[in-house]
């Protein structure tokens, strides 16, 4: 399976009370959901935000799935995480700035959780700040080593604005990997991103969300799309 | 089996519609689409309600009529329609 999903949650956004009770969460997680936050290293985390990394990780699977069946109608209970770890240490990323952006999600330092959907395993990564939770699920671990993603902090908070802020924040992105091409945007019937170079379909696997003062990407480069060199990742052959 | 010493309420899909309004208010800015909305008004994609609100509205719902919506049913609501046609089940396995 190909493709890839991504969530934002923005934690000032959520009802914290309501979020901890068991009729909120028995509309997200299922018991064994509930009981992996006995595990000491996740229950360091308020148990609000635990509903809503669940949730976080949930939506992403979904938004994955949906690209393969534009029927699917998200209830997150039938989304079944099979198991969740904490961070082992430090992210390495720079927080607290308006913008931040990568080209790998590396395990240590994120939550880690794989997710099962009928027959399909899917592996999320997700970064819990002070602020947001930020999940990408893709079908294939070793895809986080290249999955580029972005994360930015916006003034305006209305639908409208977030998605027009969240594609500028990606073809921005693109612009500089791909100089001097005619890149657009359009819809897919299952609702993702599909990007155009000079109204050539690019194969890219595009994955947005916003949520409240947040909007974040995150894509995947067709395979046959190579680099020369590690160090040539921010522009494409 | 009918109960003569209870009170029925009989809701019709035209009442509950007007309620649902007031449960979807407080999670969409679309309010000219809010006044406008029919069976065939999508939550996200017309109401352009956050995914993060759907649990919000199903236990606002809940309260609202006094149901319980299993994840069967949640799974159905995506449309104004489908809410509708939920509630209207629920209530009637209630009486």
């Amino acid at each position: 399976m190909t493709g890839i999903g991504n969530d934002i949650v923005a934690l000032n956004a959520i009802n914290a009370r309501r979020a901890g009770t068991k009729q909120f969460y028995s509309h997200v997680l299922s018991s064994g959901e509930v009981d992996f936050y006995g595990n000491s290293a996740i229950a360091s985390m308020p148990f609000e935000n635990y509903v809503w990394l669940m949730w976080s990780v949930k939506e992403a699977a979904y938004k994955l799935l949906r690209q393969h069946d534009e029927t699917l109608l998200f209830a997150p209970v039938r989304i079944n995480i099979k198991a969740v770890q904490a961070p082992l240490g430090h992210s390495g990323f720079n927080f607290g700035r308006d913008t931040i952006e990568n080209c790998t999600l590396p395990c240590h330092g994120c939550y880690c959780s794989e997710v099962i959907s009928d027959t399909q395993t899917l592996y999320a990564r997700s970064i819990a700040y002070s602020t947001y939770i930020f999940t990408v699920v893709v079908a294939d671990v070793q895809m986080f080593n290249h999955v580029y993603w972005g994360i930015r902090s916006i003034a305006a908070t209305d639908h409208t604005c977030q998605s027009a802020e969240v594609r500028s924040f990606f073809l921005h992105r693109l612009t500089s990997m791909l100089p001097g091409a005619q890149l657009t945007l359009f819809k897919a019937p299952s609702g993702a991103p599909i990007l155009m170079k000079d109204d050539i379909e690019t194969g890219f696997r595009i994955s947005f969300s916003h949520h409240h003062q947040f909007i974040a990407y995150s894509f995947l480069i067709p395979s046959e799309r190579s680099y020369s060199s590690p160090g040539d990742r921010n522009v494409i052959r | 089996m009918f109960d003569p010493l209870k009170i029925y309420t009989i809701m019709t899909r035209q009442d509950v519609l007007s309620e649902l309004k007031k449960v979807l208010a407080p999670y969409t800015e679309n309010k000219a689409a809010l006044n406008e909305i029919n069976d065939q008004t999508d939550l996200i994609k017309d109401l352009r309600i956050n995914s993060s609100n759907l649990v919000d509205i199903i236990i606002d719902t809940e309260s609202r009529y006094n149901i319980e919506i299993d994840t069967d049913a949640a799974e159905r609501i995506s449309n104004v329609g489908a809410c509708i046609d939920v509630i209207m089940a629920k209530m009637e396995q209630k009486v």
